[in-house]
């Protein structure tokens, strides 16, 4: 029932975007199949990036569960993410199913360019994966501070699915942002993967997109170390 | 009669807001958070708006106003759901499996009432005042209407409203047959509902005549700005609400009356 109601959810909300965006496409037979191409990705991409990791560890650090892994080898992110993979799982099981179907019915619409590129895409996306639950990680960590981030977690999860493409495909979005966005990781985690799975990314492109992804999952991990152990110096075993 | 029940109900219905208020001072810290999301998403759905009309001069003849007013009428909806049901009716299940819904037969009130308006999301009602009103304000500066036929629209979407608050009481009283309902409801009611964002004359007609005649959130933001334009026969308009509020309210009814009797006092 729940991937029943979840395959139908995801279909709707497909419907929802490529009806409101396919006028700007109208008569254009290439940009539409690009636009129905890329809302179809988008929603197989952004359905694994959830905040159940940043609320999961959360409530690790409120509940005073975080005790339980401070004197084990095993870091309790890890655990937190171990705990969402699962929701993760499910989120993503059916938009992708759909794909797949569809790849296999409209493969001159959604099939993948070359193998090289859904090798290349793959990257991209685990490397998206891993940049996201970073930021998820960080945003969990502020629990140490303020017992409740429920209401954080739901204003960065909207912008950040905002500039991540969800609501608009990014292409569209005017020069000035496109070219603010292609400094920030955003692009490279839903955008520009679907480029990618296109063939429309060109190789100097690519590289470029890997080194700054890569910046930026160090720069975040640097970060999230920092901030937890400034955390861990507040926590008093209780919970935050 | 009708005066004085309808008297009863508003004095109870006040006691539930000082009740709801009472419970809400003590998260304010929700109402803040829960502001900035909504202003967050509203902000994000307007500036998608812009966006689309740097790219298209005309959406089949709309303008960036009635794209504006179209989100901002869908949202009325969406945010009178928010705080006046979901906050009720989510709660159902969990009710009718610990029977604790034995509380509300006990009561010498209608039952719809004390099961769908016991208590008020007053921080999602708030956000319906910093969002939804500024943004139909901002729809209805941007576009030269005639804002006599406000009031028409304003009659459309609540005949809209009431006929999606029965159909959600008929969902609803699926509870007391299945557990947990809970993803047939946001299958059929939220994320339908999203399609208040969308003209409905971009749909297939097949669409088009599901979300006016089976799930009719058509008559939440379509029509009522449609009749804001002056593009739809009000009467028409109307009568076929008034028929669907008729078969809403007997399918209600029924499927209500079903469910009770499944339901044992023991959950």
């Amino acid at each position: 029932m729940e991937f029943f109601s979840s395959a139908v959810m995801v279909f709707l909300r497909y419907s929802i975007l490529v009806s409101l965006w396919r006028i700007t496409a109208i008569g254009n037979p290439d940009a539409e199949r690009r636009l129905l191409l890329y809302f179809a990705l988008n929603l197989v991409i952004l359905s694994s990036y959830t905040s159940k990791l940043a609320g999961n560890f959360s409530k690790m650090i409120v509940s005073g569960e975080i005790n339980n892994y401070l004197l084990r080898p095993i870091s309790p992110a890890v655990v937190s993410f171990a705990n969402s993979i699962t929701k993760i799982a499910i989120r993503f099981l059916s938009p992708a199913a759909i794909f797949l179907l569809a790849v296999f019915i409209w493969p001159e619409t959604f099939a993948p360019a070359s193998f090289m590129s859904l090798l290349v895409f793959f990257i991209f996306f685990t490397l998206g994966l891993a940049t996201w639950n970073l930021l998820m990680l960080l945003i969990g960590i502020t629990a140490f501070w303020t017992s409740t981030n429920a209401g954080l977690r739901t204003v960065i999860d909207l912008v950040l699915n905002f500039f991540l493409g969800a609501f608009m495909p990014v292409y569209l979005f005017p020069a000035t942002v496109q070219s603010i966005l292609s400094y920030t990781p955003l692009k490279y985690m839903a955008a520009f993967p679907i480029e990618v799975y296109r063939g429309a990314a060109s190789n100097r492109d690519m590289v470029l997109g890997l080194v700054i992804l890569l910046v930026w999952i160090g720069l975040l991990w640097v970060a999230s170390r920092w901030l937890y152990k400034l955390g861990l110096q507040k926590y008093d075993a209780n919970g935050a | 009669m009708v005066l004085k029940s309808l008297k009863r109900y508003l004095k109870l219905y006040a006691i539930f807001f000082k009740f709801s208020f009472a419970l809400f001072l003590n998260y304010r810290f929700d109402l803040f958070m829960s502001s900035i999301a909504n202003l967050t998403w509203t902000a994000g759905q307007l500036i998608s708006v812009k966006f689309m009309f740097e790219t298209i001069p005309s959406f089949a003849g709309w303008g960036v106003s009635d794209l504006v007013l179209l989100l901002g009428i869908g949202q009325v909806y969406v945010y009178l759901t928010f705080s006046l049901l979901d906050v009720n009716l989510d709660r159902l299940a969990e009710q009718v499996i610990s029977g604790t819904f034995d509380f509300n037969l006990l009561k010498p009130v209608n039952l719809w009432f004390i099961t769908a308006f016991r208590q008020i999301a007053v921080a999602q009602s708030l956000s319906f005042f910093i969002t939804a009103v500024p943004m139909i304000i901002y729809g209805l500066s941007l576009g030269n209407y005639n804002l006599e036929r406000l009031w028409l629209a304003l009659v459309v979407l609540s005949l809209g409203v009431v006929i999606l608050f029965l159909l959600r009481i008929a969902l609803s009283s699926l509870t007391f047959v299945f557990d947990d309902i809970t993803s047939l409801k946001n299958m059929l009611f939220n994320e339908l509902a999203d399609f208040n964002r969308v003209p409905l004359f971009v749909l297939p007609r097949a669409l088009e005549a599901l979300l006016t005649f089976v799930i009719p959130v058509a008559f939440i933001a379509y029509y009522p700005l449609l009749v804001i334009r002056g593009e739809a026969a009000i009467i028409v308009v109307v009568l076929v609400e008034l028929v669907l509020v008729l078969l809403a309210y007997a399918l209600a009814k029924l499927s209500w009356s079903y469910g009770l009797k499944q339901y044992s006092g023991a959950g």
